[in-house]
């Protein structure tokens, strides 16, 4: 007992110091010879895949699925602690000079190669999407750490239900399950038309290699859209089923519904990617303005600056000039529209810097205030 | 001396509107080129300033003094006035790239970044020559108009400016405390201890680094590189002050009272910033040590966009200037230099204030 008790004193020392130290060792008095970033930049200069503070992968091969998808295989750097089927990562692109960052879906299972497949379908409305299928053979990009709770269940029956790109964590899954293919698995992939039908070799082999696997592919282009009123006809047994689900919103939504009208939402697991913006409503008198830090919602009229708004709020953000020169207002935006008193000029939906003096919603906004 | 041109009505609109879309064309067109000029410039003062440093601990004899102190000094004010400058001021901040985030980026100088931000961005970028607003007219120590009232102190300015300009940064640094409002009685203790307290983190974290940091890890060469930081640390204060003071201060440099911008449209503001800054001209070398503050008038209109640009919208903003009569100063160096000093000389005597200008008849 005694001796337990200092074992646990000088554990507890321990982590004292070594908190101690680090602490010293990070002062700004060293700088700059503790300054990780510029190390940074000296070392990958020498090679780009040694950063000491992100994980860099390099492109190995490019695959076109077909229907403006297409699969990026990355090699990770060893700073990449590996993942789960079903997870996703941040895939970091210099897009025309502007660092952006999104999720994209691990397409394949954990393999012994190390590779890591990235299946992207490219958007036009999306900078991030386009520039990655700019990506060439050789060249290094910036990734996270694998992310998400999306796993497969360690036991029972299944069932993937897959919307258009939706499909891509549920073929890492399939992927991981051929380890154990006494595994009772239905899939439900909806796409729009037969003709652009994507993954079908991948799946073909999948059929072959899954004993236990039923497909079952909905054309919607065919039939119209999946509904989940039709799940009972198509899987009879879908109540006994842990269910795993990614696909567009409106097909997500509805399967929700039927799951909680069943009161079976516990067997029902999905995966969303990004925030969905609020569409830009530049008629609207007033829009919903959310503080995410502050975990507050106030309400901005249209013209008036975002600082004022939640000055009036009883927020209180950083300010300088209050015209648009100084920039001390700078915040991040997280999603929605906003319009720049000066100019005019709308912004996009998505994450960026915005300067609340002079900015104006034009949606319900999220800010990072 | 010229005299400052005032538009109205419909051909203010006209000029605003002109500049708002010079504005638009340049911020449309950002992007790699831009990022990759900063990346670019913050590599160069990176491997400037191990060059430099490298040199003066290592190295041995006065060649590789002199050339240590020259790389150290170019690397100090590189990073200061192209890269910690413009990057604070906001114009990289559509890059979204943490290490050049205008609101947390850190320069290598005596003054807090946070101070700086306030003194710099928030008032000297708004009340540009405006005599009793703007605090960088005249630093509080020079009198450079006829509208600053004369006191006998200004009789040996001179000799105040010589040694502004070897202390810059220490004058900069300070500047953002208001020590005069605290001598006057009008600031408490308490707040003056609060706004002491981000100067005396900093300049102790600058000391430290130039003064004993560097000189310790060099062993018994230690003498060689302190007197390398500290002559770099001069190089650099004599030839920022000398760019900066060569942006508001020179002949034809106009300045404002209070009532004038009492109720100044973003026109007029414009209007001030173009006539209350002037311009220097040079290469490619020149403009990029003096941080693009060559283009003054440039930064001064479009505050947040990226440096490089002011270069190819000059022309532009020019034409501008010269079809509404507007006065666009620009010269060389040496010549903008000697009217500033000049002014400093001709100022330190007590002139009588000018007549109003007959705005009321």
């Amino acid at each position: 007992m005694h001796t337990r008790s200092t074992q646990t004193t000088t554990m507890q020392t321990a982590c004292k110091v070594e908190r101690r130290l680090t602490r010293l060792l990070k002062h700004p008095l060293w700088a700059p010879l503790n300054d990780l970033a510029s190390w940074e930049r000296l070392s990958t200069r020498l090679n780009p895949m040694w950063s000491l503070s992100s994980i860099r992968a390099s492109v190995v091969r490019l695959v076109d699925e077909g229907s403006q998808m297409r699969s990026i295989w990355l090699k990770p750097s060893w700073r990449f602690t590996g993942f789960q089927a079903g997870q996703h990562v941040l895939l970091e692109l210099d897009c025309d000079g502007v660092r952006r960052s999104r999720c994209f879906t691990l397409s394949r299972a954990p393999s012994p190669d190390g590779l890591l497949r990235l299946t992207i379908k490219r958007k036009p409305e999306g900078p991030l999407s386009q520039q990655a299928h700019r990506l060439e053979v050789g060249q290094n990009v910036s990734i996270s750490q694998a992310q998400g709770s999306f796993v497969l269940p360690s036991q029972g029956r299944l069932l993937l239900l897959g919307g258009g790109s939706g499909i891509t964590p549920l073929l890492a899954m399939l992927d991981a399950l051929r380890t154990s293919p006494a595994r009772d698995v239905v899939l439900v992939f909806s796409q729009r038309e037969r003709a652009q039908a994507v993954f079908t070799e991948a799946l073909d082999s999948m059929l072959k290699q899954l004993p236990k696997l039923r497909l079952i592919q909905h054309f919607s282009a065919e039939v119209g859209r999946l509904e989940a009123r039709s799940l009972a006809t198509l899987v009879p047994d879908w109540r006994a089923r842990s269910t795993l689900m990614c696909g567009p919103d409106a097909m997500m939504q509805s399967f929700e519904q039927l799951y909680a009208e069943a009161g079976l939402m516990q067997h029902l697991h999905s995966e969303r990617f990004g925030r969905r913006a609020a569409a830009a409503d530049a008629g609207a008198s007033s829009h919903a303005i959310a503080a995410e830090k502050s975990k507050q919602v106030f309400t901005a009229f249209s013209g008036q600056s975002l600082l004022d708004a939640a000055e009036l709020a009883g927020m209180k953000p950083k300010f300088g000039c209050r015209s648009g020169i100084c920039r001390s207002c700078t915040c991040r935006k997280l999603s929605g529209t906003v319009r720049d008193n000066r100019t005019g000029r709308q912004s996009g939906p998505g994450d960026e810097l915005i300067q609340l003096c002079i900015s104006t919603a034009c949606s319900a906004v999220t800010l990072a205030l | 001396m010229v005299t400052k041109t005032q538009l109205h009505g419909e051909q203010l609109q006209q000029f605003t509107n002109e500049i708002d879309a010079l504005r638009q064309s340049m911020l449309t067109d950002l992007g790699t080129r831009d990022a990759q000029h900063i990346r670019r410039v913050r590599a160069f003062a990176q491997g400037s300033a191990i060059a430099g440093r490298s040199l003066l601990m290592f190295g041995f004899g006065p060649i590789s003094w002199v050339g240590g102190v020259l790389s150290l000094a170019t690397a100090k004010i590189v990073e200061n006035m192209e890269v910690g400058h413009n990057v604070m001021h906001g114009q990289y901040d559509w890059m979204d790239d943490p290490s050049l985030h205008s609101q947390t980026y850190e320069w290598d100088i005596v003054c807090d970044g946070e101070h700086w931000r306030h003194s710099h961005n928030v008032e000297h970028h708004n009340h540009t020559n405006v005599i009793g607003k703007d605090h960088d007219y005249g630093y509080g120590m020079l009198r450079l108009s006829p509208e600053q009232r004369w006191s006998p102190a200004n009789l040996l300015q001179p000799i105040w400016y010589l040694l502004l300009a070897i202390y810059f940064q220490w004058g900069v640094a300070v500047h953002d405390i208001k020590i005069g409002r605290f001598v006057k009685g009008r600031m408490s203790k308490a707040e003056f201890r609060e706004r002491v307290r981000p100067f005396l983190r900093k300049s102790g974290r600058q000391l430290f680094k130039d003064y004993v940091l560097f000189p310790a890890l060099a062993f018994w060469q230690w003498p060689r590189v302190l007197l390398g930081n500290l002559m770099a640390n001069l190089l650099r204060n004599v030839w920022t002050n000398a760019i900066i003071f060569c942006g508001h201060f020179t002949a034809n440099a106009q300045t404002y009272t209070r009532q004038e911008v009492a109720h100044e449209t973003r026109g007029q503001w414009y209007l001030r910033q173009i006539q209350g800054s002037s311009n220097l001209e040079g290469g490619r070398w020149f403009h990029l040590l003096s941080g693009h503050l060559s283009h003054q008038i440039e930064h001064h209109v479009f505050p947040d966009i990226p440096a490089p640009r002011y270069r190819e919208i000059a022309p532009q903003l020019r034409s501008i200037c010269d079809r509404y009569g507007v006065h666009y100063n620009s010269g060389g160096f040496w010549s903008q230099y000697f009217s500033v000093l000049a002014r400093i000389f001709r100022y330190s005597w007590p002139t009588r204030k000018p007549a109003e200008p007959a705005m009321a008849q």
